[in-house]
């Protein structure tokens, strides 16, 4: 019983570093329509931007801040130099755009750092001893992270006139652009904002794992396993796939290891059988 | 004195050119209606007017600026205001987030529209997919109203409503007409267009078949135009 409870938290703490990610592309994809391959190429240099600053300031949380603020203006630069002029286009050009985007930024990544692994252990934060086994306090600091950013999430989107103005959008952008709302500011802020969610996803994990390239194919994939789950541009969605899976994976991890990888991709076929739309439904 | 002056329209989807040298010109404070059966082009006459349909070759002049190319949110926030049919409210806010979202310094308060429209008060928390026919209009021209336009373009106002809210909605139209506002608006109920209009375009194919002021226009052409 120690141990499922162990394993709970380990899944708790996997679930919400998912959910900071993966609510990144969901914000995009909910006011935007566009599926970013290129979040998880945000991701990535979210953790690179944070290891260069942190070599620079020595200040893990400046580092934090400051990197993922950089990897939202990259989004932003993206999103106003070339993803744009795919809005009217068939879903397939935004495909074929970001996955260009992947490519670029992976060639820049090697070009600028290398293509060997690099961490750093910049907290020292150290364990506690729960149920006999030792859980890094870290992981504390990941689990917290997203039960904020959920809660800064629920409060604009909920409480302030630009949330008020993004759901309308989501809601009906015809009626929303007669209503004064210029759409194109919308999606500026939602490629900046969820860019700079996926850049904080990467730079969380550098105490945990090396930034590397290549580390962002993952985490893509997870991404877009809890977006399709939970129904596309649905926030709430996001939130329950995130913990379904952080979950399930470290519990299949302790019960039935050799499926470990395989039991996102269970459960996503499951929900999708059952409900096609999704958990929530698409927003 | 003319306030919107659509000139030579001619509006597309795609490849389909479905408006053809369209000529509507609204004077200030009038209220003027494009009559036709469904799918002669009247909601894509309303819609060029607001860039959200395709145009070419068209010039559209609101209180003497071209704002043929101007964006839909710009054209909003000049002073002319769309109500889309079926409503034009947002399914997914409540009435409430629906009417804040409108609210613009200059127009209707939000006391005024409850005043106006009482039966909206227990509606506020309702969301807007949640809503009859009759009510999503009521609160689509409560929007328009809160949103202080100059101009308002109104897609079948009385579509599928009781009569009395139908005759509530021509009250308050011809109310803001008095307040100096001009309204455009398409639909098909006789009754209502004889009652309010000033000037009457009727519309068959995408092109004007006849235009005039109310008395010109008889009940038999308009009902010949409208049956089908």
């Amino acid at each position: 019983m120690e141990a499922i409870f162990f394993q709970i938290l380990v899944g708790l703490s996997t679930a919400m570093l998912y959910w900071v990610v993966s609510v990144g592309l969901t914000f995009i994809f909910g006011v935007t329509r566009v599926l970013n391959f290129a979040h998880g190429s945000f991701y990535m240099l979210g953790a690179f931007f944070a290891l260069a600053l942190f070599k620079w300031t020595n200040s893990f949380v400046l580092s934090i801040a400051l990197g993922s603020l950089a990897v939202g203006v990259v989004g932003l630069l993206c999103e106003r130099g070339v993803i744009r002029f795919t809005y009217s286009l068939p879903v397939a050009f935004q495909l074929v755009l970001t996955f260009g985007l992947v490519l670029i930024f992976e060639d820049l990544v090697r070009f600028i750092w290398g293509s060997v692994p690099q961490m750093i252990r910049p907290l020292g934060l150290g364990v506690v001893t729960i149920a006999g086994r030792r859980f890094p306090i870290y992981s504390f600091v990941i689990m917290g992270t997203g039960l904020f950013l959920w809660i800064i999430l629920y409060f604009l989107l909920l409480e302030t006139k630009l949330g008020l103005m993004i759901r309308a959008t989501i809601s009906d952008i015809e009626l929303a652009m007669a209503n004064g709302i210029n759409p194109h500011l919308l999606y500026a802020f939602s490629f900046f904002f969820g860019s700079f969610l996926a850049g904080l996803g990467g730079a969380l994990t550098l105490p945990m794992c090396s930034a590397s390239l290549g580390m962002g194919e993952r985490i893509i994939i997870y991404s877009f396993i809890i977006t399709v789950m939970g129904g596309l541009g649905n926030i709430k969605g996001a939130f329950m796939s995130s913990l379904i899976i952080g979950i399930s994976e470290s519990l299949c991890a302790f019960f039935m290891p050799s499926l470990t990888i395989a039991i996102s991709y269970v459960i996503l076929a499951l929900v999708l059988v059952v409900k096609p739309e999704g958990i929530y439904g698409e927003a | 004195m003319t306030i919107l002056d659509v000139d030579n329209l001619n509006s597309y989807y795609g490849k389909s050119h479905v408006i053809y040298d369209l000529n509507i010109n609204i004077g200030s404070g009038e209220i003027v209606s494009i009559v036709g059966r469904n799918g002669v082009g009247k909601t894509t006459i309303l819609k060029s007017i607001m860039s959200l349909v395709e145009k070419r070759n068209s010039k559209i002049t609101f209180k003497g600026l071209d704002i043929t190319n101007f964006p839909p949110y710009k054209i909003s926030k000049i002073g002319i205001g769309f109500v889309p049919d079926k409503g034009g409210v947002f399914l997914d806010l409540t009435v409430e987030e629906n009417l804040r979202l409108a609210f613009r310094k200059g127009g209707y308060n939000y006391e005024e529209i409850i005043e106006l429209f009482p039966e909206m008060k227990p509606l506020l928390k309702r969301k807007g997919g949640h809503l009859s026919g009759g009510e999503r209009r009521l609160v689509g021209i409560s929007r328009a109203l809160l949103m202080s336009q100059d101009v308002l373009l109104i897609d079948e106002p009385s579509e599928g409503l009781a009569p009395s809210i139908v005759k509530e909605i021509a009250n308050v139209l011809l109310e803001l007409k008095k307040k100096g506002i001009s309204i455009l608006f398409a639909d098909q109920n006789v009754e209502f267009i004889l009652e309010i209009s000033d000037k009457i375009y009727i519309v068959d194919n995408g092109q004007i078949k006849a235009k005039g002021c109310r008395g010109d226009i008889t009940r038999e052409l308009l009902e010949r135009h409208i049956s089908i």
